[in-house]
């Protein structure tokens, strides 16, 4: 089966006519990383809930590993894991009895359980606090122990919903580790909604950009930026005389230079690729270089290019500062 | 069953760790017994004081009195004990009317969610609440058992084992129909409060439309009715007659009947409203 999970035309209606899906309909490949990206109230929950069999579809229909969630839910609860977006874990009990309790109910014995919960404990980095009340646990740790709670049936099928929702940078980092890991190590295949444009960009083989319960734009994060155009280049330089731009312009894979407030403005096709070329040229200009900034299309302008809408920021203000610090150390 | 297990050792694990709540497991049974138990005391009631004149014919009357007052209306010479076995099964009630607040929290608080993804019956969730809420209603009532043997209690002479079984067999049985009736009731309510009403609702209407306090037969006939229909009033009939010698031995089967009726038919509705679950 090539597909793991295939939504068809899914449309979800509320009571009072409220719409929260309107022909939703997407795959997702085996061991793919697969984001639904969009701002709050978008309808990704509802989708998520459609898929996890939580909640029924008005109409439309989705398989998982090819099994109709509709008419067989039960199957399809045993292929999969869902990780809520709210906290699901039980706050009064130890992250290690939540997680051989979610193990138990999937049939494993209790032996088996604690066994499989040491393992997955560890495997998030909560072995040292196992045996602490979950009550105590910081949000970071929260969302781990929903992660190893959302494993214990080695599930085919892996259903992330916001998984970083509320998280600091660190923690959020962290977990997208444990995410990449997953991805690295088995055959798993995740599905996963943010409305952090960055984690999907980060993790995601392909993205759909979700709004008002249609999806916009769907495909690998880097295709839908580059319909966006090319990367920026902006340099700073002392003195510009005539045929700079000129020069540049002609170098390969330059799309095009402008001139703003002082700064010469390079759309490329790619920034890496077009750098060193451009180096040679700015090389051999009178003018003295005073900084060279590198901008890369985000999803953010991809959601405001198909929805015609800004999308709301809601990220703490250093977090692409933190983001170049972690993709250099990795 | 794995399932049922499970979710069963979470209510009682979690129930266990609040110290506090074995603190009132002790302390509810005192203020009822103490306070609430000692001043109804009726047979002080019936008490002849002091009257000049009749001195020489006091204790006959007295005798009188209690033989053909107190006696034929309570069964017994000791209200106390008429009260504590009422109470056995009144407290059943008081602990298992809050067993739909569980669900409505596990609901609140997304655990539900974790419970029903995964792949397991819809009723093994309601059987583990109604299991661990005739956990927690046997240990209250067990509680009160021997707080009120320490306060005065006396079963009637030749009580061993099995009228104790034939107790437990009783206040099983009303706890598992009123943890079934909470339970199922609270399937699909998303509010705490409504729940609180529930309870506040139905708490001192079922106790007082029983034989718990004051026997039936002085009550209107359309009260006489209720007070059949409310299965409290065959489990105290069931355990005066075995603990206190009190009552009518032709009475029991048509009790026993009811109370097995009525806790089927309570099940049944809990198991068959849990697919209702969402």
């Amino acid at each position: 089966m090539l597909w793991v999970v295939e939504v068809e035309d899914l449309y979800k209606v509320y009571p009072g006519d409220i719409r929260a899906l309107n022909g939703v309909s997407f795959r997702v490949s085996r061991g793919e990383i697969y984001s639904i990206l969009g701002p709050n109230g978008a309808g990704k929950t509802t989708t998520m809930k459609i898929i996890a069999t939580l909640l029924k579809p008005t109409s439309g229909s989705v398989r998982v590993s090819g099994i109709d969630v509709a008419s067989n839910p039960s199957s399809v609860r045993r292929i999969i894991g869902y990780v809520p977006q709210d906290l699901s874990a039980d706050d009064e009990l130890t992250g290690f009895e939540n997680v051989v309790l979610q193990a138990r109910l999937y049939g494993l014995s209790k032996g088996d359980a604690a066994r499989k919960a040491k393992e997955l404990l560890e495997m998030v980095g909560l072995g040292d606090a196992a045996n602490r009340l979950v009550r105590s646990y910081s949000g970071g740790m929260r969302r781990r122990l929903e992660l190893a709670m959302g494993l214990v049936n080695d599930p085919e099928l892996l259903i992330l919903d916001e998984p970083t929702l509320g998280l600091d940078v660190q923690s959020r980092l962290a977990l997208w580790d444990y995410i990449y890991r997953l991805k690295r190590e088995g055959n798993l295949t995740i599905l996963m909604t943010t409305h952090y444009m960055d984690e999907a960009d980060r993790l995601s083989d392909r993205v759909a950009i979700i709004d008002r319960g249609r999806i916009v734009i769907e495909g690998p994060p880097n295709n839908l930026k580059s319909r966006i155009g090319g990367d920026i280049i902006m340099i700073k330089i002392s003195s510009v005389s005539g045929d700079i731009a000129g020069k540049i312009a002609s170098v390969e894979g330059v799309l095009g230079v402008d001139l703003v407030e002082g700064n010469l403005r390079i759309k490329v096709r790619s920034a890496e690729q077009a750098m060193a070329k451009l180096l040679g040229v700015l090389g051999s200009i009178n003018g003295q270089i005073e900084g060279i900034s590198i901008t890369k299309p985000t999803l953010d302008q991809v959601f405001i290019e198909y929805t015609g809408r800004m999308f709301r920021d809601e990220e703490p203000g250093d977090f692409r500062r933190q983001m170049m610090v972690w993709r250099r150390r990795r | 069953m794995g399932s049922i297990a499970a979710l069963y050792e979470r209510e009682i694990v979690k129930w266990f760790r609040q110290k506090i709540q074995l603190v009132f497991v002790v302390i509810i049974p005192l203020m009822w017994m103490g306070l609430f138990g000692k001043s109804l005391n009726f047979s002080m009631l019936f008490r002849i004081p002091y009257v000049p004149g009749i001195e020489p014919m006091r204790a006959q009357i007295q005798h009188l009195i209690e033989e053909y007052i107190v006696k034929r209306y309570f069964g017994t010479y000791d209200y106390f004990s008429f009260f504590v076995v009422g109470m056995l099964s009144v407290f059943i009630l008081f602990t298992t009317m809050w067993s739909g607040m569980s669900i409505v929290f596990d609901r609140r608080l997304g655990y539900l969610n974790r419970f029903l993804v995964a792949p397991i019956p819809r009723y093994s969730i309601v059987v583990s609440k109604i299991l661990s809420s005739v956990t927690r209603s046997l240990i209250q009532s067990s509680a009160l058992l021997v707080i009120a043997l320490a306060l005065g209690l006396s079963l009637r002479a030749g009580v061993g084992p099995l009228e104790i079984l034939v107790l437990y067999t009783i206040i099983t049985a009303l706890a598992i129909s009123f943890s079934s009736i909470f339970t199922a009731a609270a399937i699909r309510i998303t509010s705490h409060d409504l729940v609180i009403s529930i309870a506040n609702l139905v708490n001192l209407p079922l106790m007082f439309t029983s034989n718990a306090i004051f026997p039936t037969q002085q009550m209107p006939e359309y009260l006489q009715i209720i007070a059949r229909l409310n299965p409290i009033t065959h489990a105290n009939n069931i355990n005066r007659y075995f603990l206190l010698g009190v009552g009518d031995p032709e009475s029991l089967t048509g009790s026993a009947v009811y109370m097995i009726l009525f806790t089927v038919a309570s099940l049944a509705i809990a198991m068959i409203l849990s697919r209702k679950i969402e």
